[in-house]
């Protein structure tokens, strides 16, 4: 679990920058071995470097040497070797400290010490199936990516809930703590939303993998990324395909209650609508019934073409099994990247068969990507069990490339890490080819732009449409 | 000696249950991964545990050999159980359904011998328990000292509570290997609500002007007492200093203590005055919240200032809980408690659902702060929000507390007792039942409303996801773990269930299997609450039913 | 203040109980008018009705049967036993693990029936196995303590039982395979009405379970015990009733109930988690108190109302379905406001809530 502690605002590593630079000076001084007093020593010019000794090289070092023999000070030059090791360039240049400037301010990492990279999911309640799962995504990332330029990076793994409060102590947790350089998170719009402000003072970016929010980015904050779709992308796709693709034209809306499935719903609804849909009926199940029967046969009785559903894959199952009990068998069942899962499959059984979903429209060689994805997945934690888990791979690789590019090692062998150049590192992914599809982040850090594919279950599968 | 075996077997097999427990869930994999002088730390756990049932077995027990020979039986019994469950999930395809225990685990623990390490184990575990007996044959340690040292009841307490939670710190931070500093900051914050929390169950009296305005109080006659007001001081300095020198996590996780307390204080007067069991105290948080977000978000377009929005928000809270008061007047115990449930559902499902007035599940964003919060007074007053609002809840909580004391002690107060004892009584003395009831219910709402705005505040925006049920669970926990009807039992409750949680985070995903434990454990040990109300506060029968220790079954 | 506070007490009184007359005839009256107004305008078809009060019979028989056991252990202890939820939770999940057993090892193909026995018989077991260990360690050393304090250890024991589910056995959903079941998957269809097999299922056996328990707290020696520890613990104690055992075998009880009653909502709605048990415990308790806590026929009753108000409430007032759970408990306000002690609610009950 290690330091992740945040109390202390204060603890810097940057004292230990000083003990690093004197190594030189002391192995000249431990060279010359000889009793006179030495007063001062000026390494002038390295002659040539002998040897290469495992991590060491040895240079002859011409040096000016003043040094005191009984009582007369002698000046001299003499040639010296030199063990050095290879990291450090040129000693010459230790006085010119890297000057980093960032308006955000940088994390200097300490030689041995670690990158910290938050991630925060949903790790007990309802939704910790999903939770587990997307944390396990990013986990292969950090698995996959272990260090940038010789640091490891390492995990904060929390908490965040599905809630404000759960979402802003974690994030009041992070800001604290100077070393958490971005946030993989968090998973919840109502966790990361709260959240963001907080990060916002911090200069901590974050990259959630399943925020689906409008206004999530909308609201003018620098540091808020996500890899996944708004829900007015995906919303206004899916209505489109419902009705030119799917010929749909009445529908109703259900959605679960969440601020992605109610998000989600309103925009179809709204988009549905404006390409001369009807919507027959919009109503809310609750997470936690598994008895949707009822409600269903209320949606009935408006005889809709289609059912979609703004929701997670438990609830989606069970309204597409019970919507075959009480007269929509004919109802086309249309959910969104929420249902795109085996699990929704498994737990529906039969009845899943000929349902559709948005998902990331993939070329030949990118379904490649997806689907190595998914085995190395599975390699590790086991079936995967819910939707987000290849956007958490991504949103953690982002940022492990982008702290690579927005980072410099220092002469004394530390890492500097602008926050401001990790955040625009971030937005500057444009056609990034991830597992999830193409992400591609505009000026308010929406990465999900990428076209929206739809798939269908055909004998226990999810395959394109 | 004979007599000593039976019985001892039972603690071996709790013992034993536990430590499988442990290794079911996952912790002894978690915890292996540390180590302590060389040995993995979840193992040692397992063996702390045979060695405490050892202990345990052998206390009961007379004469030191029956000592030894019930720790042996205990701890052959704990080793045995686990060993052979551990056997068990060398069944093919249990393991995989246990999916936090890796088969290294179940090996090591059967010191990678399969069937003979079960016999090993065992044996292991007798011995561990004939440490544990012997431990238990070890002359008691003297503790009256520290009853010497304290000499004053309140000192007592107050040291008492420095000292467990100091030693709870230790113990985890000794356990879990955290950063000595989190744990030590924690239990600093613990004192410091701990101290508030004893000096204000000890207030001078108020100044005369005040006392004319306040109810009629009973503790006016109350002297000055020189150790409240240094504890007073001390808190005083604590609360000022404390938040500059510790960072915005340690700020944050305060301010919610704080308006759990504020809740808290609020559910004290409900149910441990007037002895009104609410479950559904959430929906006043909620309303004081919302109330506070539709009034000064530009998304209503109404926008008011913080200020003023914070007395429209407690008056709406207020109202609104006489309001529910009312259909429930005639409910008594669990039929009361499963309506107020529904109540605190009702309001939550109306957030999600009234859009137009809640933004439904998208929330509330961009909920005014107040202008001290903002950011160039932060660089000059305040480090960060955070600390700004640590000040603010801290002010409100002293107010309230303050209020809630004297509320007790006046008029009202010995009616809403009186009524809670027995209704018909209270009634034919010519207590107005009614009226007490919902004056009960609305200070209960106007205090949740206080925490509600401020909360919403604080957090920016708000979601009906922060409103669920177990927010009235958690602020009803506190309230008795603290000691029903004691205003500095909730200030510890509030310390207890809100940080514990946060100190267990380090625990990621055991904190609430943890929490469930120690909620258990302590409603077991402590039935009336760390801090119940002292004689000074409910005098006569009242306590008897608030704070009756636990006939013996 | 003293001379006038008779009557003062007693007006206060007496204008409490007409002004919650007023009021709840008053929200009676508006609940009518608007059940008039869908039926007048003929809002739904009439198949509507009939499927929801279908879906309504088979929501109220999954109550019903929950706060059968709930009501069980209400009746003896008086104490709301929170962790009731998870027992069943439990219950389910070992089902599960041994039907997931049985389709590996190619048993249920073999013998469908037997292979159903069983799992329901792993089920109760499990769950009267944790029942009876939970009322030993979390609810037994807390007798005679303020009845707040066992409420409490139940909510503690309840996060736990939760949360350890979710660490040992994972935060994947178990996935019941019904529909691979003869017998257990498809349903009956009535005209244009269809009531899945397992509905029907529930219906009976909560029927059966009721009555079951009828008899054997009225007509048993064992019910007779219970009913004498309900009354009067010290009394029954004197009589020479084990009022432990006598408990400690009502919480067995309410334990199979509440496995039994896990087992077959997997069978029903498929999936499993560690949070299956929270809801329906909670429904449960509202359907008990509903009723009349601590009475049988009464927690019967309460969840087959609270299931009809669920699902037939919305169509009836036009309400979105989000808000049921707004008409069930503000039916339940109602209800209580003219009957404070629930539907079956007894002068006992009210003496000791």
């Amino acid at each position: 679990m290690g330091n992740k502690d945040g109390f202390f605002t204060g603890v810097s590593r940057r004292r230990l920058l000083g003990g690093g630079l004197t190594v030189t000076g002391g192995v000249v001084l431990a060279a010359c071995g000889e009793t006179k007093e030495v007063i001062k020593e000026v390494p002038v010019e390295v002659i040539k470097e002998v040897e290469v000794a495992g991590e060491t090289v040895v240079k002859e070092v011409e040096v000016i040497k003043e040094v005191e023999v009984a009582g007369e000070t002698v000046v001299k030059k003499e040639v010296i070797e030199v063990e050095v090791p290879v990291e450090v360039e040129v000693p010459v240049e230790v006085e010119s400290v890297l000057v980093v400037n960032d308006p955000w301010g940088i994390v200097t990492v300490a030689p041995g010490d670690t990158i910290k990279i938050g991630l925060v999911t949903v790790l007990t309640g309802d939704l910790a199936n999903l939770g587990i799962d997307i944390r396990n995504g990013a986990e292969l990332a950090f698995d996959e990516f272990p260090d940038v330029k010789g640091f490891a990076v390492e995990m904060l793994d929390e908490d965040g809930q599905c809630s404000g409060e759960g979402g802003t102590a974690v994030a009041n947790k992070f800001a604290a703590n100077p070393e958490v350089v971005a946030v993989v998170g968090h998973m919840c719009s109502g966790s990361s939303e709260p959240a963001s402000v907080i990060y916002e003072r911090a200069h901590i970016p974050m990259v959630s993998p399943s925020s689906t929010a409008v206004s999530f980015t909308a609201r003018g904050l620098d540091v808020t990324n996500r890899v996944c779709w708004n829900d007015r992308i995906q919303g206004t796709a899916a209505a489109d395909f419902a009705l030119n693709t799917l010929g749909a034209t009445t529908a109703a809306m259900i959605h679960d209650q969440s601020s992605y499935g109610e998000g989600l719903v309103q925009v179809f609804q709204g988009a549905f609508e404006e390409l001369g849909g009807e919507v027959t009926a919009f109503e809310g199940v609750t997470v936690g019934d598994k008895d949707f029967r009822a409600v269903l046969t209320t949606i009935a009785d408006g005889a809709p073409d289609l059912l979609y559903f703004g929701g997670f894959q438990g609830e989606g199952a069970l309204l597409v099994a019970q919507k075959n009990e009480v007269g929509l068998e004919d109802a086309i069942f249309f959910g969104a990247d929420g249902i795109n899962s085996q699990v929704y499959i498994d737990s529906a059984a039969g009845d899943a068969e000929g349902s559709y979903s948005s998902f990331a429209d993939f070329g030949e060689t990118d379904a490649d990507l997806l689907a190595g994805f998914l085995e190395r997945y599975e390699e590790k934690f086991g079936e995967p069990q819910g939707p987000f888990n290849a956007h958490a791979y991504d949103a953690a690789a982002i940022i492990i490339a982008a702290i690579d590019s927005a980072s410099e090692l220092a002469a004394d062998g530390s890492l500097i890490i602008r926050r401001n150049a990790v955040n625009e590192a971030i937005r500057a992914n444009h056609g990034y080819q991830g597992v999830s599809g193409v992400i591609d982040f505009n000026a308010i850090g929406d990465g999900g732009q990428g076209t929206v594919g739809f798939q269908i279950v055909a004998d226990n599968a999810w395959s394109a449409v | 000696m004979r007599a000593a075996l039976l019985p001892a077997t039972r603690p071996g097999l709790v013992g034993g249950g536990a430590a499988i427990a442990i290794v079911v869930l996952g912790m002894v994999t978690a915890l292996n991964e540390r180590e302590l002088a060389g040995l993995p730390v979840g193992n040692l756990l397992v063996g702390l545990i045979v060695l405490a049932v050892g202990y345990r077995a052998a206390r009961d027990a007379v004469g030191a050999g029956s000592r030894l020979v019930a720790g042996l039986v205990a701890g052959l019994t704990a080793g045995a159980f686990l060993a052979l469950f551990m056997l068990f999930t060398r069944v093919p395809g249990v393991s995989e359904k246990l999916v936090q225990t890796e088969p290294e685990d179940t090996d090591a623990i059967l010191f990678g011998m399969g069937a003979g390490g079960a016999a090993l184990l065992a044996v292991f575990g007798a011995g561990l328990g004939v440490l544990g007996g012997v431990l238990a044959s070890l002359p008691a340690l003297p503790t009256g000292w520290l009853r010497a040292v304290a000499g004053s009841g309140r000192l007592r307490l107050i040291l008492v509570a420095l000292l467990s939670l100091l030693i709870v710190g230790l113990a985890l931070a000794f356990l879990f290997g955290l950063v000595v500093a989190v744990v030590g900051v924690i239990v600093l914050a613990g004192l410091e609500l701990a101290l508030l929390g004893g000096a204000l169950a000890s207030l001078p009296p108020l100044p005369a002007r005040l006392r004319q305005v306040l109810p009629k109080s009973g503790a006016g006659r109350r002297r000055l007492d020189p150790v409240a007001l240094l504890t007073l001081l001390i808190m005083a300095v604590v609360l000022i200093v404390v938040p500059m020198a510790f960072g915005q996590y340690f700020n944050h996780v305060s301010t919610t203590v704080g308006i759990f307390v504020l809740m808290g204080l609020g559910l004290n007067v409900v149910v441990g005055y007037a002895g009104l069991l609410d479950l559904g105290y959430v929906a006043f948080f909620a309303i004081g919240a919302y109330a506070m977000a539709i009034l000064s978000s530009p998304e209503q377009g109404i926008e008011v200032n913080f200020w003023l929005a914070l007395p429209i928000a407690m008056a709406v809270s207020g109202i609104s809980g006489t309001l529910l008061g009312i259909p429930v007047l005639r409910m008594r115990g669990d039929y009361l408690a499963i309506v107020t449930l529904g109540f605190g559902e009702i309001i939550r499902i109306f957030s999600q659902n009234l859009t137009d007035l809640t933004g439904g599940p998208q929330g509330v964003r961009d909920i005014a702060r107040p202008e001290l919060a903002e950011q160039e007074f932060t660089t000059l007053l305040f480090a960060n929000p955070q600390q700004f609002y640590f000040y603010l809840i801290a002010t409100g909580v002293v107010l309230v507390a303050i209020i809630s004391a004297h509320l007790l002690s006046s008029r009202i107060g010995r009616a809403w007792v009186a009524m809670r004892e027995d209704e018909d009584v209270a009634r034919a003395i010519g207590i107005r039942v009614v009226r007490y009831k919902l004056l009960a219910f609305t200070i209960g709402a106007v205090f949740a409303g206080l925490g509600g705005a401020i909360f919403a505040s604080r957090q920016n925006s708000i979601f009906p996801n922060d409103f669920t049920l177990i927010v009235s669970i958690n602020v009803l926990c506190l309230v008795i773990i603290g000691g029903m009807g004691s205003v500095r039992g909730v200030v510890v409750g509030s310390v207890a269930l809100i940080a514990l949680p946060e100190i267990l985070r380090e625990l990621a995903e055991f904190r609430l299997v943890t929490f469930g434990a120690l909620l258990v454990f302590m409603m077991i040990v402590r039935p009336q609450g760390l801090l119940p109300a002292g004689r000074s506060l409910v005098s006569g029968p009242a306590s008897l039913d608030i704070a009756a220790p636990p006939a013996e079954a | 203040m003293a001379t006038t506070s008779t009557t003062v007490g007693r007006s206060a009184a007496f204008s409490k109980r007409a002004f919650l007359t007023i009021l709840g005839v008053l929200i009676g009256a508006v609940l009518a008018f608007r059940l008039g107004q869908t039926i007048y305008d003929q809002v739904w078809g009439p198949e509507v009705w009939i499927r929801n009060l279908i879906n309504g019979l088979a929501l109220g028989a999954v109550y019903a049967l929950i706060a059968l056991g709930y009501t069980l252990v209400y009746g003896i202890l008086f104490m709301i036993n929170f962790a009731h939820g998870e027992v069943l939770m439990l219950g389910a999940m070992a089902g599960f693990f041994v039907l997931d057993a049985s389709i590996n090892s190619g048993f249920l193909d073999y013998n469908t029936l037997l292979t159903i026995v069983i799992v329901f018989i792993a089920g109760m077991s499990v769950a009267v196995v944790v029942g009876v260990l939970l009322e030993r360690i979390a609810y037994r050393p807390l007798r005679g303590a303020p009845r707040l304090v066992p409420l409490i250890s139940a909510i503690g024991a309840s996060i736990f039982l939760q949360n350890a589910a979710l660490q040992a056995f994972g935060a994947n959903v178990k996935i019941y395979p019904t529909p691979q079941i003869t017998g257990l998957s498809g349903g009956q269809r009535f005209g244009d009405v269809f009531v899945a097999n397992t509905s029907i299922m529930i219906m009976v056996l909560a029927i059966i379970t009721m009555v079951a328990l009828v008899l054997l707290v009225n007509r048993s020696r064992f019910g007779k015990a219970m009913r004498a520890v309900a009354e009067d613990k010290p009394t029954a104690q004197l009589m020479g009733i084990d009022v432990n055992r006598i408990i400690l075998l009502t919480f067995a009880l309410g334990s199979l109930l509440a496995g039994m009653a896990g087992v077959m909502l997997g069978f029903h709605n498929r999936q499993v988690t560690h949070m299956v048990g929270f809801m329906p415990g909670l429904k449960a308790f509202t359907a008990a108190v509903l009723g009349g806590i601590g009475n049988v026929p009464g927690a019967m009753l309460g969840g087959f109302f609270l299931g009809l108000a669920e699902s037939l409430g919305p169509t009836a007032f036009q309400i979105p379905s989000a808000y049921k759970d707004v008409i069930a408990f503000g039916l339940l306000v109602l209800i209580l406001i003219f009957r404070p002690t629930g539907l079956m609610g007894e002068r006992l009950s009210r003496e000791r809530a």
